[in-house]
């Protein structure tokens, strides 16, 4: 006992230092790059700023004007709709196919690679090539429905479905990447749990949500975060995609942000302060799911 | 089975790598920058300089559609025959980033010592560009060598911020073999010209005889449909505010939108994104309301159909939108007076036919009125005629200091709204006045 | 037909049908790129090349120093990968295990600035880069990039799932951190580390926004800088544009084939007790 602790006597000094030296690096590249402009670009909020001229302070200005923006919030509640519908496909179909995948199939790479290649191919890219299949009037998706006698459907020219094909699209790019995400974890559950659940006689689909579902807590907070992110932020997709059209059906608030500071007066301490309020508003919801989840640990 | 799947991949890779290798070593690409530390300079083609210590380089930020890239190379490799301490650097930019990287590198302090710009992107950096007028002598005289209805998308708020390469007319592109088949004949000379009534009419004929689903096509609802918009004698700008709410635009406005209802021209262009060059490409519509820059494009890649170019309609008035590029030059680059000196080389009259001629653009210069062009001899005559009947609406509208970045969205937003039905041309109308009142502000 | 059996043939019909799905855009894209100019968009649309041919491609490689664009972006992924699967294993395991003050802060912090538009901020990291002497460098689209949060969080959470007793046992049996570290979590980490590699590649190889704001000359261009000249003011050069987007998918898909038998490994379970 004794000699124990004196053991950890010797090394909690260790112990203490370890851990800063152990973030440093990632700690200060971040600091720099991304901290000190994002500091920068809550500093520029307060200010009126084209971005070529010096800025002018005024105060809180940018942040009641962008209480009244009725165009900003309506960007806003867009990308909430757009997040809730797709959040829970993203979640389920990366998991289920993850699933197919630690199977014993045979060809798994190759499998795994088809359904990873989406992910794979840069947001422009993915954008460009949905938009070109899903053309009312050159587009492949259109011919193959004529061919079948269904008439063509205004895939792009309607609101409606254009928020169809852009969450389409998404889920399409996206999904490989968090399929592979919940392999890594999958893979962590050790076989031992599930080969003594299946001497206790549980099924498949027991098996799945007894111990599957709850080991696998990290990874699938770590999806949901991470989805919950992106999708918010979706912007590069949806600009190859639609542009934000029809009209503005699916212009996103990240879009609406781009657009005050790059087009028009260029208005960069606004789109700063703009930037500011997405980034509270999100802090908040991860917030929240930090706390019911407890940070994604294993309880 | 994989490991030969990725050893055939990688093998390739390396193909294409060497393939990419040994083709195109433009000069422009081998080893050198503004001569500040960096790191790993490739080896490239070796350059010929007399002196080496002496050399000035230049960096163009360069953005094209095609054909005018290599153009512009011929006329960089006469000009440093002729000025062998001299460097240009074509750097290619998309040009939807040109204007930020313009202003990025600006206020960054590294600024480009060329750009190539449109009247939209020097409408935004215009504070950052040389006035030429202070390093040329008899700056009247040379703006008296380009068309007078454009200087005023280079000359800014009295200031001379760049020199015009060519100039863009838009016009009436439409399919032969359909306006054939379907018995129509479009005007020979400009006397002939329909008044939109009357295309609209041959149009309906091309639609339902001559095997094309849709009447026209129109690249978008700003700097292309405000052709439209002139030829019904409305316009944007006036010159104590702005005049766009008027009887003249909401004619324009509800006969456009006219034009969508009765399926004329699809929807799908304007509202889902759909790219009009491919349309017509595909010979499913009759006729494309482009501009000379289609030339090159629309020879490459049209075989199934036969197409020309033809007079646009009349309602008021005749008119096109001008359009165009120059090269302008930036304060603190260090070579300002070289990057001057270049760009009256590019655009002096030699220079400027050499490079108009091979890229099928139409020149800005007077002198270079008529230029033989390898082909669409025709067309250019058309598109030329169109500039000279433009109402000064046009290019008071589109030169006007900050318009392109002020109107562009919320006009296209407008339209799109209006298409659909969800508010009326007299509602976008006085939208887009309101809109406007910013600029005068 | 046993159960066994039969649940075999669903789920292989399953993964096939899936399969189709996501290999259709794919297959669409590469399909077009062997058609020529005039049958790209020819409606109605044709199935396979009427006339196959590699014009495409040449042209598209002559349009642009493509080989040295491509061996930009290899050496930039490549090293940045490096570097970030370094930092950010260790700095995910330091949040995972380590209970050290101001570190939910932090980590909250770090997860934040994911949130931030990048483009907003482009000015501030403009001068950052100038500051550092990394402007028109390879290390400015190398080195900023590699601090990705969603790094430190990935192996943050793998790390969660190791068991604490095998860090208790060990230091019990007087292994120092560092030996810890090095010997005992990097082994068991080389699942998440070669789904962060494969990540990590990817993301670097289609950066777009780092090499726009931080490269200037053309010989240092990456292939998703290039690509993005094919979108001219008027018109999108499709042919070139389908046919390198092709060519570009190839290397992420040689690293992902090279690393995914890396985390399919399982969890080393040996040398813990029940």
């Amino acid at each position: 006992m004794k000699k124990i602790k004196k053991k950890q006597g010797v090394t909690s000094l260790e112990m203490k230092l370890f851990p800063y030296l152990l973030i440093l690096p990632n700690l200060f590249i971040f600091a720099t790059f991304i901290a000190v402009p994002a500091l920068f670009g809550a500093y520029f909020s307060l200010n009126k700023w084209s971005g070529m001229s010096a800025p002018v302070f005024i105060g809180l200005d940018n942040y009641v004007r962008a209480f009244h923006d009725v165009k900003f919030w309506q960007s806003f509640g867009r990308t909430l709709v757009y997040v809730l519908i797709s959040l829970p496909f993203i979640m389920g179909i990366p998991l289920f196919l993850a699933n197919l995948m630690i199977k014993e199939i045979r060809a798994k790479g190759m499998f795994r690679a088809i359904f990873y290649w989406p992910s794979m191919i840069s947001y422009i890219i993915v954008g460009i090539s949905f938009k070109f299949m899903f053309g009312d009037n050159t587009g492949i998706i259109n011919y193959l429905l004529s061919l079948m006698g269904k008439a063509k459907v205004e895939w792009l020219t309607q609101g409606s479905t254009a928020m169809f094909v852009v969450i389409l699209a998404t889920i399409w790019a996206r999904t490989g990447f968090y399929m592979v995400t919940y392999i890594s974890g999958l893979q962590s559950i050790p076989l031992s749990y599930y080969e003594a659940a299946e001497v206790d006689g549980a099924n498949p689909v027991q098996r799945f949500f007894k111990i599957t579902l709850p080991l696998l807590k990290p990874t699938t907070f770590l999806v949901l975060i991470l989805s919950f992110i992106d999708l918010f932020k979706a912007y590069g997709l949806v600009l190859a995609l639609t542009k934000g059209g029809p009209g503005t059906s699916t212009k996103f608030v990240v879009q609406y942000i781009y657009e005050a500071a790059f087009d028009g007066k260029r208005e960069m301490g606004y789109a700063s302060a703009l930037s500011m309020i997405l980034l509270v508003v999100m802090a908040t919801f991860t917030l929240l799911q930090f706390k019911v989840n407890k940070g994604g640990e294993i309880q | 089975m994989k490991k030969i799947l990725s050893l055939t991949l990688v093998f390739t890779l390396i193909l294409a790598m060497s393939v990419g290798c040994s083709s195109g070593d433009a000069p422009s690409q081998a080893a050198g920058n503004d001569g500040s530390a960096h790191e790993s300079s490739p080896a490239g083609g070796a350059e010929s300089s007399a002196d080496p210590g002496e050399k000035v380089v230049l960096d163009m930020l360069w953005f094209a559609d095609g054909a005018e890239t290599e153009a512009m190379q011929h006329i960089i490799d006469d000009y440093q025959a002729l000025n062998p301490n001299v460097q240009v650097n074509l750097l290619e930019v998309p040009y939807d980033e040109m204007t930020n990287k313009i202003m990025m590198s600006v206020v960054g302090g590294e600024p480009p010592a060329l750009a190539r710009t449109t009247e939209s992107i020097l409408s935004a950096c215009y504070d950052a560009t040389l006035d030429l007028a202070e390093y040329v002598d008899d700056i009247d005289g040379v703006l008296a060598q380009f068309m007078p209805s454009i200087h005023n998308y280079f000359v800014i708020n009295d200031k001379v911020t760049a020199l015009p390469t060519d100039v863009t007319a838009n016009g009436m592109i439409y399919n032969k073999t359909a306006f054939d088949k379907a018995g129509v004949t479009v005007p020979a000379t400009p006397d002939d010209i329909w008044t939109w009534d009357e295309f609209v009419t041959a149009l309906e004929k091309v639609k339902a005889d001559g095997g094309v689903q849709f009447g026209m096509v129109i690249d978008n609802p700003s700097h292309r449909w405000s052709t439209m918009l002139y030829q019904f004698g409305g316009r944007f700008l006036g010159e104590d505010g702005p005049a766009f709410n008027s009887p003249e635009t909401i004619q324009a406005l509800t006969f456009t939108k006219e034009l969508f209802d009765k399926e004329i021209v699809p929807k799908s262009t304007w509202l889902g994104g759909e790219d009009p060059n491919n349309m017509f490409r595909s010979g499913q519509v009759a006729v494309h309301l482009s501009g000379n820059w289609m030339m090159t494009n629309y020879r490459d890649n049209i075989k199934d159909f036969e197409w020309g170019v033809t007079y646009m309609p009349k309602a008021k008035n005749r008119s096109s939108t001008p359009g165009g590029k120059q090269l302008a030059a930036f304060g603190g680059s260090g070579v300002e007076q070289e990057a001057v000196d270049f760009i009256l080389y590019a655009t002096s009259q030699e220079a400027n036919a050499k490079y108009c001629v091979e890229s099928l653009f139409l020149s800005p210069r007077l002198d270079n009125a008529k230029l033989d062009y390898p082909f669409g001899k025709e067309y250019f005559e058309v598109f030329a005629n169109e500039l000279e009947h433009t109402v000064p609406d046009a290019s008071f509208d589109w030169g006007y200091p900050d318009f392109a970045g002020v109107a562009r969205t919320p006009q296209n937003e407008g339209m799109y709204e209006m298409i659909a039905g969800n508010i009326t041309p007299e509602q976008h109308a006085a939208n887009m006045e309101k809109v406007l009142e910013e600029l005068y502000q | 037909m046993s159960a066994k059996t039969k649940s075999n043939w669903l789920t292989y019909t399953v993964v096939i049908l899936l399969a189709a799905l996501f290999l259709f855009p794919i297959f669409w894209i590469v399909l077009s790129s062997f058609k020529s100019g005039s049958e790209m968009f020819r409606f109605p649309p044709t199935f396979l090349p009427e006339k196959f041919t590699l014009d495409n491609y040449r042209n598209a490689f002559e349009k642009g120093n493509f080989g040295r664009y491509f061996f930009n972006s290899t050496l930039v992924s490549v090293l940045s990968t490096i570097l970030t699967v370094i930092i950010n294993t260790m700095a995910g395991y330091a949040f995972a295990k380590y209970k050290f003050r101001g570190s939910n802060v932090l980590f909250i912090f770090f997860i934040a600035t994911l949130m931030l538009p990048l483009e907003v901020l482009m000015i501030p990291i403009f001068h950052v880069v100038k500051f550092f002497k990394m402007y028109n460098t390879f290390a400015g689209i190398i080195i900023p990039p590699a601090a990705t949060p969603t790094g430190v969080f990935l192996l943050r959470q793998y790390f969660l799932s190791v068991p604490n007793e095998l860090i208790e046992s060990a230091r019990v049996d007087g292994a120092s951190e560092t030996r810890i570290f090095f010997s005992i979590m990097l082994p068991i980490a080389k699942p998440a580390m070669s789904v962060l590699a494969i990540f990590s590649f990817m993301w670097r190889w289609n950066d777009f926004m780092w090499p726009l704001l931080v490269i200037r000359d053309v010989e240092k261009y990456t292939v998703q800088l290039a690509l993005a000249n094919f979108s001219g003011q008027f018109s999108v050069d499709w042919n070139s544009l389908i046919a390198m987007s092709v060519v570009s998918v190839i290397p992420v898909l040689i690293v992902f084939l090279l690393f995914q038998k890396q985390f399919v490994q399982g969890m080393v379970t040996s040398g813990m007790k029940e």
